[in-house]
C-alpha cells in the first residue's frame, strides 16, 4: 500500500518549528518503517502538479543536515491520479497554508478510492478564532471543513481535541470519522545533556545571570506571554528572576512587542531569544528555574513535556489539554492570574527542599518517543 | 443508444456532483457561522465575506472559474475574486479605490477588476488562469511568461531564508509582489 504525504509547507518552511517540526519527525519516522512505500509530495504551484521528493534524500537533510534542501524534490511528477484504491493520502503537514484547498483535493482523491487520513493538530481557529491570524483561520475552514467531510480516520494528540471535534462535527451535522489519539513524541535528543562550551557565549551568559523564568514557543496570542511579564511586575522581578522568552515574534503581537522592547529591564533582565537551535533550547530548558506554560489553548504543548524532559519544574496555566498531557508533572495556577502565577513561584523560591522533590519527581516522567509515535501513526493508516 | 447511455451517464455524474457539492456547501456555511459566531462572542468580526467563502471553496489551485462570480454584487465580486486570485483579501487601499466604482454597471466593474488582476504580477508569477472569463481572453504574453520565470524563485527554500534575514520593509514588498 502506497502512502502519500504532502509536505509542501515543511519544504518550503525556513524555520522548522511547530507543525513542520512534527511533521519533520513523523516523516521520517514512516520513511524508517515504511521505506519507499511513503510517498512525500512536493507541490509545484506554477505547474500545477506534485513532485516525488527523494525519501534519503529527506532525511539526510532532516535528520543529517546534510544535502541542499530544494535538491530533494525529484523530476519525477505524481499525478492526483496515481493516488486511488490501495493509497493513503496521510494529511500530515499544516496543509491549510499551501496552495491545494482540500475541499478541491479531497473529493477527486475519495472519488478515486483512496483513503483518506488526516493529522489534526487542534481546531483552535474554530473554537478560539479571537486568537490566530485572520488568513490562518479562513483557510483552516476549508481545510477542517473538507476533512470532517472526506477523512476516514483523523489523529489528533489529546482526548481534548476529539470532543472539541465532536462538538464540532454536531454543530456541521456531519458524522465525525473516526479518531485517534495519539501523543506526540518529545524525545528531541534528551539523553544529551548541552555542555555550555556548546552553545554560543552570548547565550551563556544570559543562562548565567541569575536564575531565570523560561518561555518558548512562537509568541502569539493564545500562548499569553504577557502573563509572564505581568508576573514580573507584580513579584518575580523583586524574588530576583530575570524572564527569557525564546521564540519568534508572531501575528498581532505589536502591542506585545512594543511593551517588551520598551520595558526598562529589556534586555538586561528580560531577553527574547529568536532563532535558536534545538541544542541551544535544549541548554535554555536545562538551566531554566522555571519553564512558564500559560497558554489559552493548545493541541497538545509540546515545550511543556520537552521542559518537563529536560528537568525544567513547569508552571502551568491550568487548561484541560495540559492537564491531559502532563498531569501531576506540573505546578498549575489559574488561567489569566499573574499574581497566582508568581504565589507559585514564591512558594517554591521560599522552599528549596520542596522544590528539589519536584526535581525528583520528573525524572519518573516518561514520554511518547518519536518511534512510538511514527509506529502509532502508521497502524492508523494502515487501518 | 450508446451516446445516449454515455450521456445518461453524464448526466447522472453530474446530478451526483452537484449533490455532493450541495451537501457540502451547507456543511461549509454552517462551518463558517460557528467561526462567526465565536469572532462576535470574543468581540471581533470576520474581515472575509461568507459569500466569499463560499465562492472559493473547491476552487481549482490554478484556474480561477470566473463563471462562478458572476452573479455576485460588485461589491462581493471584488472581494471573492480577490481573494481567488491573489490568496489575499483587497488591502485597505485597492477596497477604498474598487469602492468608489461600486457603483458602476456589473459587467464594466466585473471587467476592470478582472483586468487589474490578470495583469497583476502574482497572477503571471504563479501561473493563475483566469478561465470562462466572459470579458476577455487572458494575455499570456511576454511579461506574464518573463514574470513566470519567477515562479522559481519564490519555490526556492534557499532564496526564502535569505529573505528572511532581509529588513522587514523590503520583506513586505517582496511579500506583496511574490506571494
Amino acid at each position: 500500500m502506497q502512502i502519500y504525504i504532502d509536505v509542501s509547507v515543511l519544504t518550503l518552511a525556513t524555520f522548522v518549528t511547530g507543525i513542520q517540526r512534527v511533521t519533520r519527525e513523523i516523516a521520517v519516522r514512516l520513511i524508517q518503517i515504511g521505506g519507499e512505500n511513503i510517498i512525500l509530495l512536493h507541490y509545484n504551484a506554477k505547474e500545477n502538479t506534485y513532485y516525488r521528493i527523494d525519501n534519503k534524500k529527506f532525511c539526510d537533510y532532516y535528520t543529517k543536515k546534510k544535502g541542499i534542501k530544494s535538491r530533494m524534490i525529484t523530476s519525477r511528477r505524481v499525478p492526483l491520479g496515481d493516488i486511488g484504491e490501495d493509497a493513503v493520502f496521510f494529511d500530515l503537514d499544516a496543509a491549510w497554508m499551501g496552495r491545494v484547498k482540500r475541499s478541491y483535493l479531497l473529493p477527486i482523491l475519495k472519488g478515486q478510492g483512496a483513503r483518506i487520513v488526516a493529522h489534526v493538530y487542534d481546531i483552535i481557529s474554530i473554537t478560539h478564532p479571537q486568537y490566530c491570524l485572520e488568513r490562518g483561520v479562513y483557510n483552516f475552514m476549508d481545510f477542517i471543513g473538507a476533512h470532517l467531510q472526506y477523512a476516514d480516520d483523523i489523529i489528533v494528540n489529546a482526548e481534548v481535541t476529539v470532543d472539541e471535534l465532536r462538538k464540532l462535527a454536531i454543530a456541521l451535522k456531519v458524522e465525525l470519522p473516526i479518531c485517534h489519539v495519539v501523543p506526540l513524541g518529545a524525545d528531541f535528543g534528551e539523553k544529551e545533556v548541552v555542555r555550555s562550551d556548546q552553545v554560543p557565549a552570548e547565550l551563556q551568559r544570559i543562562v548565567d545571570d541569575r536564575p531565570y523564568i523560561l518561555m518558548v514557543g512562537t509568541i502569539e496570542p493564545r500562548k499569553n506571554h504577557k502573563l509572564v511579564l505581568d508576573a514580573y511586575k507584580v513579584g518575580l522581578k523583586d524574588l530576583g528572576y530575570n524572564i527569557i522568552f525564546a521564540g519568534n515574534m508572531g501575528w498581532n503581537m505589536e502591542d506585545f512587542a512594543i511593551e517588551l522592547r520598551t520595558h526598562p529591564d529589556y534586555n538586561q533582565r528580560i531577553f527574547h531569544l529568536t532563532g535558536k537551535n534545538d541544542q541551544e533550547i535544549s541548554y535554555l530548558y536545562q538551566h531554566a528555574r522555571f519553564l512558564a506554560f500559560c497558554s489559552y489553548m493548545e493541541g497538545f504543548g509540546l515545550p511543556l513535556i520537552e521542559g518537563i524532559m529536560r528537568g525544567a519544574v513547569v508552571v502551568a496555566a491550568d487548561i484541560p489539554v495540559s492537564r491531559e498531557v502532563a498531569g501531576d508533572y506540573c505546578v498549575w495556577f489559574p488561567q489569566d492570574n499573574a499574581q497566582a502565577l508568581c504565589d507559585a513561584v514564591l512558594y517554591y523560591h521560599k522552599n528549596e527542599d520542596e522544590y528539589l522533590k519536584r526535581k525528583e519527581i520528573l525524572k519518573e516522567f516518561r514520554c511518547t518517543t518519536w518511534e512510538q509515535c511514527g509506529e502509532l501513526v502508521r497502524k492508523v493508516i494502515m487501518g | 443508444m450508446i451516446a445516449n447511455r454515455v450521456a445518461a451517464l453524464g448526466v447522472f455524474a453530474w446530478r451526483l456532483e452537484k449533490m455532493q457539492m450541495h451537501n457540502s456547501f451547507e456543511v461549509y456555511a454552517r462551518l463558517y457561522d460557528v467561526v462567526s459566531d465565536n469572532l462576535i462572542k470574543n468581540g471581533k468580526c470576520s474581515n472575509y465575506k461568507k459569500t466569499t467563502f463560499l465562492y472559493n471553496i473547491m476552487e481549482h489551485p490554478q484556474e480561477i472559474d470566473v463563471s462562478r462570480y458572476l452573479k455576485l454584487s460588485n461589491e462581493d465580486f471584488l472581494e471573492a475574486i480577490y481573494v481567488a486570485a491573489l490568496k489575499r483579501l483587497p488591502d485597505d487601499r485597492t477596497r477604498g479605490f474598487w469602492a468608489e466604482r461600486f457603483d458602476l454597471p456589473t459587467p464594466q466593474f466585473q471587467q476592470e477588476v478582472l483586468k487589474s488582476i490578470a495583469d497583476s504580477s502574482v497572477v503571471a508569477i504563479n501561473g493563475i488562469h483566469l478561465k470562462n472569463n466572459p470579458y476577455f481572453e487572458q494575455k499570456c504574453g511576454l511579461k506574464y511568461k518573463a514574470l513566470g520565470r519567477l515562479y522559481y524563485l519564490t519555490d526556492k527554500s534557499i532564496l526564502r531564508e535569505l529573505g528572511k534575514k532581509l529588513p522587514a520593509s523590503i520583506q513586505k514588498i517582496i511579500r506583496k509582489v511574490f506571494l
